[in-house]
C-alpha cells in the first residue's frame, strides 16, 4: 500500500493550539482543499471533551460536574466517541485523497487497517501495539482514539493519543452504552495507559511520527498555519462547533422533567389497569 | 421517480445513523452531488446521489438509524431513458461484505481507484423495462463520448452494460471511423445517426476479429477526442517525430507480426508486406488516420512529404480512399500535448500502437557512472492486440526500434 513515488503530503507542526479551533481546521483542510495533509498538535492549552457528531451530552458525560470544573463541550465532525483532551493530549490527524492510496479503500475499516500499520512503525517498538475496535492500544489497554470522515474524494483519520492525563477530569466521562468488547466493562481509569509510561521521550514522538510517514513513501513539505487557514475561508461546511454549557444544561433538566413525567403517566396507567383486574 | 437506497458503507456494516442532509425536500440535486452524511464505525461517511433531479421526499431525519437497502430519500428524475443504479452510491462507492466486488464490471467513476457501485437487490432494478441496465458512472462515460447506450453490446449480469463495453465500442467506432468526406458521396458524410447506425453494427465485430470494414463510417468527435486528434495533427509538423516513423517501418520488418491483422475467423495472421504507418489527423467531417505508404522503403524526407501532403488533402477534403485505407501500424504523438507516457490503445484492424511522448530534458549518469550529464529522454509506449502479439516481440519492436532512434547512423545503414 504504497502511493506513488512523490507524492506530496504538507505538514502542518503545532503546539499548544486550542483543539476547538485545530478540528474546524481540519474539517477545513479536508473539505476545501485537494491536498494531502498530515497534521500534529501537541497539547491544547485548556482542557476540553470532545463529543463525535451524534454523541448525545446526557449519556456521555456527567454534565454538572463537568461545567462546574470548566471543561469546555465541543461537538467535532467525526463520528466515534468521547475523549477528554488537554495539555498532555497529543493530536494527529492524516487527510489523504483516495488517488493517493489506492489500495486503500475509502471505508472505515480499510483507512483503520492502513493507519494501523502506519502508526505501528512509531509504537511497535515499545510494545504490543494494535488497533482494536477502533482504539490504539497496547495489549488491552487503549492509549489513543480514533475517529474518520470519509467524503467522496477524501478521507480524514484522526487521533487523541494521551502522553498523560488527570484522573479527576477522566472521570467526568461517564461508561458508554457502546463499548468495545476488549473494555469488558473496565472503568476509564483501569483501561487506558499513559504514553509517557511506556515511551521514552514526547518530543521525539513527533518527529518519529513525521518519519513514520516518510518510511510510508510520502514526500513531507512543510506548511505554515496561514497557508492552511486559507482552507477556513473557503469552507462553506463546519460540523465542529463548542456547545453553550448553559443550553445543554438547560436542555437537559428539560429531558430529565419529560422522562419523569413519562414514567409517571405510565405508572398511573399500569396501577390503573391492575385496579380494574 | 427514483428510490435512493443506502449502499452498504463498508465491510459487514448493516446500518448507520443519519447524521445530515445536505438537501432539503425541493431542492435540485446533481449527478454524484452530496446528499447526507451518515455515521457508523466512528467514520461520517458522505453520501452521494446516483440521479440528478429534484428531492421529493427525505424518509429519515438526523438521529435516525437506517438499514442498508432502506429508502433514504425520493428523487424526480424527469424520466430519462436510462434506469440508473437502484442504490445510493456512498460518497466513497461501496463495498459488499469484506470486499469491494468491484461491481458492473468495474463501473468505476473515472476519479477512483478503487470505486465500484453497489447495487441492491431491491425491486427498482428489475423496472428497467427495455432501458438500459448499467450504473451512473458507465452512464456519463457514455454521455462523454456521445454514446447511445441502447447500442452498446452488453456483457455485464443481467444484461448490464459494462465500463468495458463502453470503451470496447469506443475503440470499435474508432477503428471503423474514416471520413465521410472521401471516396462515394466527395461532399460530406453520411448523417450523423446514419454514421453511428453503421459504427455500431460494424464495431462488435471489428473490434472483435479484426476483420477490415469496407464501408467508410463518419463518427462525430466528442470533448477531449476532438482536441486530441487537434494536438495530434500538430505532430506531423515536428521533425523528430519523423524519424520515429522512418525507425518503426524499419523495426516493423524484424517484428512482423507486429505489422498483421488477424482473419476473420481468426484461423491465421496476416503478416502485411509493406509498413503503412497511420497519423491521425482532424478533418471539418472527422476523425481520420491516413497512412504513409511503404515506409520501410522510403528516406526521412519523403517521409516527411508525404504527411504534408496527407495534411493538405484532409484539409481539403480531398483524402482518397487509398489514403485512408491500408494502415497496418499507428504511430500517435503525445508529446504535443505535453504528455510525456500514455497507454494507447490498438486501432482495428492493426494489431499494434505506439505513442511517443514529449522529448525532457533530464539528468542522467554519464558512462563513468560518476558524472551526471543532461540527457535528452523520450518516453514510448506500445498497446498489442494479445491474441496475435505477445509481449516478447513487443519488447524486441521496441529494443529495435530504440536502436534505430538513438543511433541514425545505423538506421541509414538499413534504409533500402
Amino acid at each position: 500500500m504504497q502511493p506513488a513515488p512523490g507524492t506530496v503530503v504538507r505538514l502542518l507542526r503545532l503546539a499548544g493550539f486550542p483543539i476547538l479551533r485545530q478540528l474546524q481546521l481540519e474539517e477545513a483542510l479536508l473539505r476545501a482543499t485537494q491536498h494531502n495533509w498530515f497534521v500534529m498538535n501537541d497539547g491544547t492549552p485548556q482542557p476540553a471533551i470532545v463529543l463525535g457528531v451524534s454523541g448525545k451530552p446526557h449519556q456521555l458525560v456527567h454534565l454538572e460536574a463537568a461545567a462546574a470544573h470548566g471543561v469546555a463541550l465541543i461537538r467535532r465532525f467525526t463520528g466515534g466517541g468521547t475523549v477528554v483532551v488537554d495539555r498532555d493530549t497529543l493530536f494527529t490527524s492524516l487527510i489523504m485523497q483516495h488517488q493517493s492510496l489506492p489500495g486503500v479503500e475509502p471505508y472505515p475499516r480499510p483507512v483503520m487497517r492502513y493507519t494501523e500499520e502506519l502508526y505501528g512503525t512509531v509504537f511497535g517498538p515499545h510494545g504490543p501495539f494494535r488497533l482494536r475496535e477502533n482504539d490504539y492500544c497496547f495489549g488491552d489497554v487503549k492509549f489513543g482514539g480514533n475517529a474518520q470522515a470519509i467524503t467522496k474524494d477524501r478521507w480524514l483519520h484522526h487521533t487523541s493519543l494521551l502522553w498523560d492525563f488527570q484522573e479527576p477530569r477522566m472521570a467526568l466521562l461517564k461508561q458508554p452504552d457502546r463499548q468495545p468488547d476488549y473494555r469488558q466493562d473496565r472503568d476509564h481509569l483501569e483501561f487506558v495507559v499513559r504514553l509517557k509510561d511506556r515511551l521514552p521521550c514526547r518530543a521525539t514522538l513527533a518527529d518519529q511520527l513525521c518519519g513514520g510517514l516518510e518510511a510510508a513513501g510520502f514526500r513531507l513539505q512543510e506548511s505554515s498555519l496561514a497557508e492552511a487557514e486559507e482552507a477556513l475561508v473557503a469552507n462553506k461546511l463546519c460540523g465542529t462547533r463548542q456547545l453553550d454549557w448553559a443550553q445543554v444544561l438547560a436542555e437537559e433538566r428539560q429531558r430529565q422533567q419529560q422522562e419523569q413525567q413519562q414514567q409517571e403517566q405510565h405508572l398511573s396507567a399500569a396501577t390503573a389497569g391492575a385496579s380494574q383486574v | 421517480m427514483r428510490q435512493f437506497r443506502l449502499a452498504q458503507t463498508g465491510e459487514g456494516i448493516k446500518e448507520c445513523e443519519l447524521v445530515q442532509w445536505f438537501v432539503q425536500e425541493g431542492d435540485e440535486v446533481e449527478e454524484f452531488g452530496r446528499v447526507c452524511e451518515v455515521q457508523s464505525d466512528k467514520a461520517t461517511i458522505e453520501i452521494s446521489s446516483p440521479y440528478a433531479g429534484v428531492v421529493r421526499k427525505l424518509h429519515h431525519k438526523p438521529g435516525d438509524v437506517v438499514q442498508v437497502g432502506d429508502v433514504l430519500a425520493d428523487i424526480h428524475t424527469g424520466g430519462d431513458e436510462e434506469a440508473p443504479a437502484a442504490a445510493a452510491s456512498s460518497g466513497a462507492a461501496a463495498a459488499a461484505g469484506g470486499h469491494a466486488p468491484r461491481q458492473a464490471g468495474g463501473a468505476a467513476a473515472p476519479s477512483f481507484a478503487a470505486a465500484g457501485v453497489q447495487y441492491s437487490s431491491s425491486g427498482d432494478e428489475q423496472a428497467w423495462e427495455g432501458k438500459v441496465l448499467t450504473s451512473p458512472a458507465v452512464r456519463h462515460l457514455a454521455k462523454q463520448y456521445g454514446i447511445n447506450l441502447s447500442q452498446v453490446p452488453a456483457t455485464g449480469p443481467g444484461g448490464r452494460v459494462l465500463k468495458g463495453d463502453v470503451l470496447a465500442y469506443i475503440e470499435g467506432m474508432g477503428g471503423a471511423a474514416t471520413a465521410g468526406a472521401a471516396g462515394a458521396s466527395g461532399v460530406g458524410g453520411p448523417s450523423a445517426a446514419a454514421a453511428e447506425q453503421a459504427a455500431a453494427a460494424a464495431a462488435p465485430s471489428a473490434a472483435a476479429a479484426g476483420e477490415e470494414s469496407m464501408e467508410p463510417v463518419v463518427v462525430q468527435l466528442r470533448g477531449y477526442r476532438k482536441a486530441m486528434v487537434r494536438h495530434m495533427t500538430a505532430s506531423a509538423a515536428i521533425p523528430h517525430f519523423h524519424f520515429c516513423e522512418e525507425a518503426a517501418g524499419l523495426a516493423l520488418r524484424d517484428w512482423p507480426f507486429l505489422n498483421a491483422s488477424l482473419s476473420a475467423d481468426q484461423g491465421s495472421v496476416a503478416c502485411h508486406r509493406h509498413v503503412n504507418i497511420g497519423v491521425a489527423m482532424a478533418t471539418p467531417h472527422g476523425l481520420v488516420v491516413p497512412n504513409i505508404k511503404h515506409v520501410q522503403s522510403k528516406t526521412v524526407l519523403e517521409i516527411a512529404a508525404e504527411l504534408v501532403r496527407l495534411q493538405d488533402a484532409a484539409a481539403a477534403n480531398h483524402l482518397s480512399q487509398a489514403d485512408i485505407s491500408g494502415g497496418t501500424f499507428t504511430i500517435s504523438n503525445i508529446g504535443t500535448i505535453g504528455g510525456t507516457y500514455a497507454t494507447p490503445l490498438v486501432n482495428p484492424p492493426e494489431v499494434a500502437i505506439m505513442a511517443v511522448g514529449r522529448v525532457q530534458r533530464l539528468p542522467r549518469f554519464a558512462e563513468d557512472g560518476f558524472t551526471v550529464v543532461p540527457s535528452s529522454i523520450m518516453s514510448m509506449s506500445l498497446g498489442a492486440d494479445h491474441r496475435v502479439v505477445d509481449g516478447a516481440a513487443l519488447a524486441g519492436f521496441a529494443s529495435t526500434w530504440r536502436q534505430y532512434v538513438e543511433s541514425p547512423g545505423r538506421l541509414l545503414l538499413h534504409l533500402r
